[in-house]
């Protein structure tokens, strides 16, 4: 498998984001529900999956699920078959989404996408915490409802944001002041 | 408004302890051997041992006990939020338990519940512990070193050991960064009439966009500079690269090792041996 520097840098970078919303826990919005709040720490692994593809997506997803198992606060995350493997579907599932739709609408495909992505996300760690017996498939369904739902309706709008203000920049209509001129990647 | 207070993940404590001196290498098998006994674990007593042994290694590093248990409070809420829940619907886990403590309605807990959310609840504060241990006495340089040097062993299958690790150096490199940066940006949009915590749950929601676009944006834009600044000095992963510090394992490490074999197959023979929920 060869990485090119672009997609090293961009995981790099998007895997910092989602360290970063961790540890300054900007990454749980208060919501109304059981858990008391969202996370948006996947966030970064969907649009690293829509924006540079599914080898980042699924770097992204990586670091996250790394992060989130040396870093548990609770049981279910302190096993990585919870915490890891299925944070690696995040990105992957979202750019197969994206790449999907983009064709028909590139908003509409970065809402989907985020949505999907989040949803990904809900239902394999809790499908995961199920089946290694953490908790009960009620509790799970209930979490799943509230959780699922608040976090992907709050990935959806980020993603939307993001990803259509990355896109502008990146199609030049929105000069980034002081970015280098883009360089065309080397030939292999 | 500090962002940066409650950061403990990726602190390092310079000492000259034995434990700081040790390979990083060894250091990282280890931690991993300590993480799979500790899910192996199935004993109050089991996990009194491996609480003594790392205390008994937190020493030997020169390490604060404090400091290494600060990170602990503020994950407690959660701890017993997953607790109560796990005792609460015991029932439903654990069908094969039979000595019901109380039961009503929705309500079933069994003693077997109580008694493996209380061990699942140890485990999660221990491997915290050990986590924090690794952290504390290696530095992020050798650890990622010592990342890549065990990476490289699975160059057959073509694991692109350099660049994993140079992701991983990028993304706990630049996280100092962006919570300055964060701060800034925090500060500006609050000059300019921003409430973060006003209103319900969607205004929320919406308040957070302002302070969480720029910070994507900007790291976007690092990104470009940066993929140039790497092309430009000819960046092109580990192939053929060099380094001067060559990891090598010294007296010390082999003695490490002997003592984590010993251990690991100490507490597997002892799992083995004592009956889960007896000891």
């Amino acid at each position: 498998m060869n990485l090119s520097t672009r997609k090293i840098v961009i995981s790099g970078l998007l895997g910092a984001i989602a360290i970063f919303l961790g540890v300054t826990r900007l990454g749980f919005i208060p919501v109304p529900n059981l858990a008391g709040s969202a996370t948006i720490m996947h966030v970064p692994a969907i649009l690293g999956g829509v924006l540079e593809g599914p080898v980042v997506g699924v770097l992204v997803g990586a670091i996250f699920g790394v992060f989130s198992f040396v870093n548990a606060t609770n049981a279910l995350f302190a096993d990585p078959l919870v915490a890891i493997l299925p944070r690696l579907f995040i990105g992957l599932i979202a750019y197969l989404v994206y790449a999907g739709i983009k064709r028909i609408n590139v908003p509409l495909a970065l809402i989907v996408s985020g949505v999907v992505g989040s949803l990904t996300n809900t239902g394999l760690v809790l499908g995961m915490a199920v089946i290694r017996k953490y908790i009960p498939a009620g509790v799970a369904w209930g979490i799943a409802i509230t959780n699922g739902i608040a976090e992907a309706v709050v990935a959806a709008i980020i993603t939307l944001a993001i990803g259509m203000a990355v896109l502008k920049m990146r199609s030049g209509a929105v000069e980034a002041k002081g970015s280098a001129p883009k360089v065309p990647e080397k030939p292999e | 408004m500090e962002l940066s207070k409650n950061i403990t993940l990726g602190q390092y404590i310079p000492r000259q302890s034995p434990i700081h001196r040790l390979d990083p290498r060894v250091k990282l098998l280890g931690w991993v051997a300590l993480a799979v006994i500790l899910f192996s674990i199935r004993t109050l007593s089991g996990y009194l041992i491996f609480a003594a042994v790392m205390l008994w290694g937190l020493r030997i590093s020169q390490v604060p006990l404090g400091y290494a248990l600060r990170g602990i409070k503020p994950m407690l809420p959660f701890l017993l939020f997953l607790w109560v829940f796990q005792v609460l619907f015991s029932g439903s886990l654990y069908p094969w338990s039979m000595q019901v403590v109380y039961q009503w309605h929705f309500i079933d807990i069994r003693l077997e519940g109580v008694w493996f959310s209380t061990l699942l609840m140890v485990r999660v504060i221990l491997l915290f512990l050990s986590v924090t241990w690794l952290t504390l006495t290696t530095a992020l340089v050798s650890l990622t070193d010592g990342t890549e040097s065990l990476l490289s062993l699975f160059k057959w299958a073509k694991v692109p050991a350099n660049e994993l690790a140079m992701i991983g150096v990028i993304a706990l490199r630049f996280v100092p960064t962006m919570v300055d940066e964060q701060e800034r940006i925090m500060k500006a949009q609050m000059a300019r009439g921003a409430d973060l915590d006003q209103g319900n749950w969607l205004m929320r929601v919406k308040a957070r966009i302002p302070m969480l676009i720029p910070m994507f944006i900007s790291t976007m834009r690092r990104a470009e500079e940066m993929i140039v600044a790497m092309e430009s000095r000819c960046y092109r992963g580990g192939d053929g690269r060099t380094k001067r510090k060559q990891l090598k394992l010294q007296a010390l490490d082999w003695k490490a090792i002997g003592v984590l074999t010993v251990f690991v197959a100490g507490m597997l023979v002892y799992n083995y041996l004592m009956p889960p929920l007896m000891g």
